[in-house]
């Protein structure tokens, strides 16, 4: 088993151990980051193929001045927008003026939601809720930054992440069937 | 509400530890398209190269602003109004050649900055009606800028700056912070100049400053442009005190060779036709990938002068379509990718 500094200077000298023992560590969390972007696992795949080649490719930018997870996971996440890029104009009509507040006070027993179940009421999101739930909620990432990333403006950013959770909330309610 | 962030934490925690292991062929498909010797930190980053790059990178950046303003200036006043223009411009030529023979640092800034005033003051003409307060910036640009010009001969520039100091100070905007403001304005920073090849789209920005106008008459941050030819594209930008700089950005426009891919090919020995390969001057990295309907990697190689014979492990393969990946590094050093299919006859 390597250590993870073994591993990225070995990917540094482009040694196919290291790579391999790279992608065995990290494919899996990967492939797990990519498949709540895509509706199909093949298209995930895709990202994760796509994004482990940058990886690879540019593992000598690495600085060090963050967990390397993170900047793998950056990167993956990045890759996974570039696939949508050409077609983002469509998936903002910026209509921020109708933001409705939720009203719906129902307890959900989150409990019994299993991430098979949640994943897929995320991959059935709107491209547009899609991107912006999983950029804000689960990696983290602040309204200025997916603004930027995505090219589009904060109230933008913030009023869809309200509205995908309007959406999501009652999809969970209704345990509507998702696919 | 509190619904709506029980959402987000339920989803959060939900995958934090998410994982899903991906299917084999993934592993032999990152293998085959990693460069074998991935870039290393490139030499530029390092701090004393980084540091000597600066200092060329604002060498030819004065010696640019020296020099292009004043062209720019003398052709453009012909027909931009004011004969008052013409005197500045003259004005701005003395105060290079002092300049010049006097080139400390903080003398060449101010110049800069002098001659940015009067080409934005040309710059802004065509768009007069586009903003108001656009205008009223200008309209105070100017006034500093007659001030300035007041001095008929300046025996050294630093009494220009001295000069330019006091009449800032009776701006009522710029009132209490006459130096920060200056400072904020030289703050303000521009896209340097872009090479790109005919047809490309590149982006244009300042960084820093509140208002802008470019040449193009928008009035954003940062600009789209697609030019045909090599152009010039000028910007206003103001700080939040109303002061202004200017900045000149070439966009370098290379009529790229393009890399040529026939679509089909024979290989039956018969002279014609017999290898599959690409054509291209001027190209670096070359790197290609042709992979079969079955998803097989049959042919790959990283010299462009290598072509396919339609064989794979010596078998000959059967006719039909395949696809191919071509990555290449033109001659402005970007890398391009050219993706088709291929059709195999016999």
């Amino acid at each position: 088993m390597m250590s993870e500094a073994e591993i990225i200077s070995g990917c540094i000298k482009g040694d196919k151990k290291a790579q391999k023992a790279l992608y065995d560590k990290y494919s899996a969390k990967m492939l797990g980051v990519c498949l709540r972007y895509f509706k199909s696992s093949d298209e995930a795949e895709d990202a994760l193929q796509e994004g482990f080649i940058r990886v690879f490719n540019n593992i000598g930018k690495f600085r060090g001045d963050g967990s390397f997870d993170g900047w793998i996971r950056r990167i993956i996440v990045n890759t996974a927008l570039n696939f949508y890029k050409s077609n983002l104009k469509h998936y903002y009509a910026a209509d921020y003026d109708d933001i409705q507040e939720t009203t719906a006070d129902v307890k959900l027993s989150y409990d019994t939601l299993s991430v098979e179940y949640l994943l897929k009421v995320i991959q059935a999101l709107p491209e547009g809720y899609k991107l912006i739930f999983n950029l804000y909620e689960i990696e983290g990432y602040s309204h200025k930054e997916i603004g930027q990333l995505l090219g589009i403006s904060i109230n933008t950013s913030k009023s869809q992440l309200m509205k995908s959770k309007t959406y999501i909330q009652k999809k969970l309610i209704n345990k509507e069937s998702v696919i | 509400m509190k619904q709506e962030n029980n959402i987000g934490d339920l989803f959060r925690e939900a995958f934090k530890d998410f994982e899903r292991k991906p299917s084999d062929k993934i592993w032999n498909n990152i293998e085959n398209n990693v460069k074998p010797n991935p870039i290393a930190k490139p030499d530029y980053f390092k701090p004393v190269n980084l540091f000597i790059g600066s200092g060329i990178i604002a060498v030819l950046l004065i010696t640019y602003f020296l020099s292009k303003p004043v062209a720019d200036n003398k052709s453009k006043t012909t027909t931009a109004v004011a004969v008052n223009a013409v005197e500045k411009t003259d004005q701005n030529i003395k105060n290079i050649d002092e300049n010049k023979t006097n080139p400390s640092d903080n003398n060449v800034n101010q110049t800069i900055k002098t001659n940015s005033n009067t080409n934005s003051n040309n710059l802004s003409q065509p768009n007069k009606t586009k903003r108001i307060n656009i205008n009223d910036l200008i309209a105070q640009a100017d006034t500093r800028q007659n001030n300035t010009n007041e001095t008929v001969n300046p025996i050294s520039v630093s009494s220009i700056s001295q000069k330019q100091h006091k009449n800032v100070d009776k701006q009522p905007l710029a009132n209490n912070t006459v130096i920060s403001a200056i400072k904020n304005a030289g703050e303000i920073k521009f896209s340097p100049d872009q090479n790109i090849c005919k047809g490309e789209k590149v982006q244009l920005s300042v960084i820093g400053g509140v208002n802008f106008l470019w040449s193009t008459g928008e009035i954003s941050q940062s600009i789209n442009v697609s030019p045909a030819a090599t152009t010039d594209y000028s910007v206003a930008a103001y700080d939040e005190a109303g002061n202004k700089k200017v900045g000149l950005i070439t966009v370098n426009v290379t009529d790229c060779n393009k890399i040529f891919v026939p679509n089909a090919f024979t290989p039956n020995g018969d002279g014609e036709s017999d290898v599959f390969k690409a054509y291209g001057t001027n190209i670096t990295k070359f790197e290609i990938i042709i992979i079969s309907r079955t998803g097989q990697i049959v042919f790959t190689s990283q010299n462009i002068n290598e072509g396919w014979d339609g064989t794979y492990k010596g078998k000959a393969l059967q006719e039909g379509v395949y696809v191919y990946n071509i990555k290449y590094t033109n001659e402005l050093n970007k890398e391009q990718t050219v993706t088709g299919h291929i059709t195999l006859i016999r």
